[in-house]
């Protein structure tokens, strides 16, 4: 069983928090794949740093909104 | 599964397809001749042309499929992203592991037997080992976790 990354985020509750965005709609606005969304909001993927921070501009949030360390 | 997983997929099929193939025919010209047949240019030319064309064809009919399936908007999304680019390091960097091994056994199957046309297989052969484990290995570590 691989072993997930040990950060958590709530971009799914963000994303639908935000008019209900789809998971498309974020990909674009990030600049990356709808299948690395599903990835990092199943926790299979954590984003580059670039990334994590356009998350959280995108939600108009600060980075450690979005995400998290598991535990804490 | 992902447009790029399909794809990939394809691809190892085409080289399976492709490299069974090509081993049968000289394998059957080998037979015949009772010696290891000579590679020949038409024939090598043949091989990577059915791989190359397989490969591009499933690209394009997985493509239009999905397009049609997700709608236009998903289909421009699924590009070539970081974690597209991660993957294919790994999957490069692990399937050429296989494919030295491959060159190394090929190397030594000349020492051991002296022919060149074993020589020339053999390598053909650890290629396309190397080329469907680094499909495969792709397929692999998208459903991992990183």
């Amino acid at each position: 069983m691989p072993k997930r990354p040990p950060i958590t985020n709530r971009v799914r509750e963000l994303r639908e928090a935000h008019g209900q965005m789809s998971q498309s709609a974020l990909a674009k606005e990030i600049g990356v794949t709808r299948q690395t969304v599903i990835a990092i909001e199943q926790g299979k993927y954590s984003p580059s740093l670039e990334s994590a921070f356009r998350i959280a501009r995108v939600f108009g949030v600060g980075l450690e909104d979005v995400f998290g360390w598991e535990g804490d | 599964m992902s447009f790029w997983e399909k794809g990939y997929l394809a691809t190892a099929g085409a080289v399976a397809l492709a490299a069974s193939a090509y081993a049968y025919i000289i394998w059957q010209r080998s037979v015949e001749l009772a010696a290891v047949v000579a590679p020949d240019a038409a024939s090598f030319v043949t091989y990577v042309a059915v791989i190359v064309v397989l490969s591009a064809l499933a690209f394009i009919i997985i493509a239009s499929r999905d397009a049609t399936k997700t709608g236009a908007d998903d289909a421009l999304v699924d590009g070539y992203d970081e974690r597209d680019r991660m993957i294919g390091d790994m999957a490069n960097s692990q399937s050429h592991h296989v494919t030295s091994v491959g060159v190394y056994i090929a190397l030594l199957a000349f020492i051991v037997h002296g022919s060149g046309n074993v020589l020339f297989y053999s390598v053909l052969g650890a290629l396309a080992l190397g080329e469907i484990s680094m499909c495969l290995l792709r397929v692999f570590h998208y459903n991992r976790a990183y």
